[in-house]
């Protein structure tokens, strides 16, 4: 899945999506609402992933957290809503030129409340 | 050559400035006794801010400061900004944890901007609460320098629902410097916001045009011009603040966005607006 694994980026602000911020938001919340399930969870899931050079998600490694961000069990159909989420982002961009081609690692983290996404923070 | 001297001092000043930060926050190693923990804890330390920030060589050194003098609170904070900065908060929050505890003063603001980023607002409040009623409390701006932490909880209260606290905070802030010169480049346009979305036009119009006077950049303010002309009924007012936000959005002229602290705008946001107030 890795392009080379020897020059991996960890820049914040290397990488983009496809329609900003708002494009990762509507593709995930379009999920958590097609879903529809209400999980009794208040606090944060963080997703940490490798973008291949090719835009696509992968060895993606998730977290549930308290709002002090320390660890706390969550549901697990709500962390696989989150990991189904992230994978179906698949049109990252690289924004520095210096960095094209290369893999990226990222991070989202999903802020929640009452099973809902109240927001998703980089 | 006058100019010339100038930039030579102010490069003096700002390299002394450096210094003096690192020092006061790692600690000069030479004061400290020879063969002392505290001592060596220091030049381990000091040895790890010579490799890049996060490598293995850095963290390996700064586990060899902690496993000497585990008291070391600048070790356990330094250890903890590469996890932070990757998303792996769980981590970095542990180590950042015990720098807190070590030595409050120097980090509980720090762990604050981190709560702030990831909109864990209690959490915020709480430390910046803590830390402004400490005896030795002083003036610290978030670690990009842009705005004073005080402003920061201010907001912070207004996320938390209370709009009036969120003011008054902003305002003490503002009327503690010397001048109004003193201001951040984003303390007028925050004010300005708040008093905005608390239904205080007048005072919303005042400070938004502070703002603009000192930083007409920043793109964002405009459109929060836009949306105060809507509230006020003035449609073609807005509809010029929207198109003048837009043009800094897209570089026709001087502006920027992206500073995320302060309520940020996009410019899909401004477009959009734009289209609604269209034929009205």
């Amino acid at each position: 899945m890795i392009c080379n694994e020897s020059d991996l980026v960890h820049s914040r602000t290397s990488l983009s999506y496809t329609g900003g911020r708002r494009g990762i938001e509507d593709i995930i919340r379009k999920l958590f609402d097609e879903e529809a399930q209400e999980y009794d969870f208040d606090g944060y899931i963080s997703a940490r992933f490798l973008v291949n050079c090719h835009g696509k998600p992968g060895r993606l490694r998730i977290e549930p957290m308290d709002d002090g961000f320390l660890e706390q069990a969550a549901p697990e159909e709500l962390m696989e809503l989150v990991r189904k989420s992230v994978m179906a982002l698949d049109q990252w961009v690289v924004i520095k030129p210096a960095n094209e081609g290369k893999d990226h690692s990222k991070y989202l983290i999903f802020k929640i409340r009452r099973g809902e996404i109240d927001a998703i923070t980089h | 050559m006058r100019l010339h001297t100038n930039t030579f001092f102010l490069w003096l000043l700002g390299f002394g400035l450096f210094f003096s930060l690192n020092i006061s926050a790692q600690g000069n190693c030479e004061a400290m006794a020879e063969g002392s923990k505290e001592r060596l804890a220091c030049e381990y330390g000091r040895k790890a801010i010579t490799h890049k920030q996060g490598s293995k060589a850095s963290q390996l050194l700064f586990d060899s400061a902690i496993a000497v003098n585990p008291g070391y609170a600048w070790a356990w904070f330094e250890k903890s900004i590469p996890y932070l900065k990757r998303g792996m908060l769980t981590r970095g929050m542990t180590l950042l944890n015990n720098a807190v505890e070590l030595d409050p003063l120097s980090y509980l603001c720090y762990r604050a901007y981190w709560y702030f980023q990831h909109k864990s607002y209690a959490y915020c409040s709480a430390d910046l609460e803590r830390y402004y009623a400490m005896e030795g409390a002083y003036t610290q701006n978030t670690p990009g320098g842009a705005l004073d932490m005080r402003i920061v909880l201010g907001i912070n209260y207004a996320h938390l629902g209370a709009n009036d606290k969120a003011i008054e905070q902003v305002r003490m802030v503002i009327t503690s410097y010397p001048t109004e010169d003193h201001a951040g480049p984003y303390d007028f346009h925050t004010l300005g916001v708040l008093y905005l979305n608390n239904g205080q036009y007048e005072e919303a119009r005042e400070a938004l045009r502070k703002s603009i006077q000192r930083n007409e950049q920043f793109a964002d303010t405009w459109y929060y011009l836009a949306e105060l002309a809507i509230q006020t009924g003035d449609l073609k007012a807005a509809k010029e603040y929207l198109a003048e936000a837009l043009i800094r959005y897209e570089g026709e002229k001087n502006g920027y966005t992206g500073y995320p602290f302060c309520f940020p705008v996009s410019k899909e946001i401004v477009e959009n607006r734009l289209k609604e107030l269209q034929g009205r």
